[in-house]
């Protein structure tokens, strides 16, 4: 696993640069790429990677499958199995009820399906190809109501 | 070094020490900006009664998302501080607050000592000590 710098990780969501939320799209405040392990991989390298980059959740992708993408591993599902990050495996914990959301939608959108659904992050698919091209978190939403301007991003 | 286990470790050792407050009238759009600026999920709202210290709640990432559409962002942290108050002592086991958080479907607890919030603990939190024990 590679290890990010601390400095590198500290303000990606201060530079949002975007328009306000309502006439915000979900590309404008998400997270670009999406931080993957596979099924095999111990609940304690993701702890890991959580550290590491700075998130709350990352995707279990299978090869080949269904636009490489299989579940969802949050940092609630290694608390509930924080004895056993060692034993246990994504494939053991991931919730594969994957909620995903298109870039090109309002980012109002995003906020209302995060909260029907009880969420605090969604998988971003690219429109054409509904392949994964990043994360968008409530954080997000939230960096887009603190900074968002009139008239930014377009 | 042994491993470490969840109920040997106690919550101060892995809490983060701190909280950040706001006032019921701060904005939301202002609990957003600390709460992207610090890196933090949640903020404590203190004095929700005008009058007591001990009178506080949380405004979460997820209330500013629920809120946020519905009001502007000119809504106030005492209107929205809408999340499920759950607290746990520094001094309880990382066991304890664990299964708060699985029981709750939570992944923060406000740490409490007395009746004042002195950190935060999160699920994040706990795996980390748990992974590089």
């Amino acid at each position: 696993m590679a290890e990010v710098e601390p400095s590198t990780r500290r303000s990606a969501e201060r530079t949002y640069l975007g328009p306000p939320l309502y006439a915000a799209k979900v590309a404008d405040a998400m997270r670009v790429g999406v931080i993957t392990c596979r099924r095999e991989t111990t609940l304690a390298d993701i702890a890991k990677m959580m550290v590491g980059y700075d998130v709350h959740s990352v995707v279990v992708s299978e090869v080949g499958g269904d636009r490489g993408l299989w579940g969802i591993v949050t940092s609630l599902d290694l608390a509930r199995a924080a004895d056993e990050l060692g034993s246990l495996t994504a494939g053991d914990v991931a919730s594969t009820e994957l909620i995903t959301i298109a870039s090109n939608q309002p980012l109002d959108a995003a906020a209302e399906l995060m909260a029907k659904h009880g969420v605090t992050h969604l998988v971003v698919v690219q429109p054409e190809t509904t392949q994964p091209v990043g994360v968008i978190s409530a954080r997000g939403v939230a960096a887009a109501v603190a900074y968002g301007r009139s008239g930014a991003g377009r | 070094m042994s491993p470490a286990s969840l109920s040997d470790s106690r919550v101060s050792e892995v809490m983060r020490h701190g909280v950040l407050t706001c006032q019921p009238e701060t904005p939301l759009e202002v609990v957003a900006r600390m709460m992207s600026e610090h890196r933090v999920h949640s903020v404590v709202v203190s004095n929700l009664d005008g009058v007591s210290e001990s009178a506080w709640g949380i405004v979460s990432d997820v209330d500013v998302l629920r809120a946020a559409p519905e009001g502007g962002r000119d809504r106030a942290a005492g209107e929205i501080a809408g999340t499920e108050l759950l607290t746990v002592a520094p001094d309880e086991t990382l066991e304890h607050a664990a299964q708060l958080m699985a029981e709750h479907e939570i992944t923060h607890l406000v740490v409490v000592s007395g009746d004042k919030p002195v950190g935060v603990i999160s699920s994040l939190d706990v795996a980390a000590w748990m992974a590089y024990a």
